[in-house]
């Protein structure tokens, strides 16, 4: 019993943090036109240094053609601590895709957290990086992103087209 | 072998981590000093435009160095619009906070 017991809690305090990249990733493909993603609630931790704590549901990367995203998501946690660390949740993002982009994107209570020098907290839902002609729509609850230190940097992008405010 | 004392501190301690997650989902994991400032801010818009504005435009707050360009917060936005309201894109939140300090 008490061997389960320490067994049992060393898996949760092993599922709560993590000593190096922790990563999530829900539906992310590269070069495809359509992706529907579809997840429940999310929480990723990631403590030390340079280390890079990432939620991504319904991301793309480099296609020429039209791009369609559905993306649905529970609640998100991201969190970082550390010195040069990043939280990065990315919910319905497109990058580079050059042609017609539509994303649709429902997200529950998000959560962004980096906490130390250096640190970057960046949330972003239903986000086009380019100037393709787009159309998003965006249902989302809390959102919240806090960065903490010297030298941090802080950004909310929620439904934007070509515009960046980390970069 | 552990002896049941540090069983039970291990124990514990999984307990409020667990409490510390369940915490962040919920959306209240903020100290009363980084709550304080969001209540200002807030309070600050409500004053600047309207109860029924601030409801219109959801409760964005952004607490950070503008002029530094390191807290920033972009909501419906795109460069053909000027910025704001495009009508290719439709956002809706409960509220949106991000605090840079």
């Amino acid at each position: 019993m008490n061997k389960s017991l320490g067994f049992a809690v060393a898996l949760g305090l092993a599922s709560c943090a993590s000593l190096s990249l922790a990563q999530v990733q829900g539906g992310v493909v590269r070069g495809n036109t359509e992706i529907d993603a579809a997840v429940g609630a999310q929480t990723v931790v990631a403590i030390g240094a340079n280390n890079q704590a990432k939620n991504r549901v319904g991301v793309v990367q480099g296609n020429a053609g039209s791009t369609s995203i559905n993306a649905v998501a529970g609640a998100q946690t991201t969190i970082a601590a550390g010195v040069g660390n990043k939280a990065q949740s990315n919910i319905g993002v497109a990058s580079n895709t050059g042609g017609n982009t539509q994303i649709n994107a429902a997200v529950g209570n998000m959560t962004t957290i980096a906490a130390g020098v250096h640190n970057t907290a960046k949330t972003n839902i239903g986000v086009v990086k380019d100037r393709s002609n787009a159309k998003v729509t965006v249902g989302v609850g809390s959102v919240t992103n806090v960065v903490g230190g010297a030298g941090q940097k802080g950004c909310i992008n929620i439904g934007t087209k070509g515009t960046d405010g980390c970069n | 072998m552990i002896d049941w004392k540090k069983k039970a501190a291990i124990f514990i301690a999984g307990i409020g981590l667990a409490t510390s997650a369940w915490a962040l989902n919920e959306g209240s994991h903020l100290n009363p000093r980084g709550q304080s400032k969001v209540n200002r801010a807030l309070a600050k818009g409500y004053l600047q435009s309207g109860a029924e504005d601030m409801q219109k435009q959801q409760t964005q707050v952004n607490i950070g160095s503008k002029r530094a360009g390191t807290c920033t917060m972009n909501v419906g936005a795109s460069p053909g619009s000027g910025g704001n309201d495009s009508k290719e894109i439709i956002v809706t939140a409960k509220e949106i906070i991000n605090v840079c300090k």
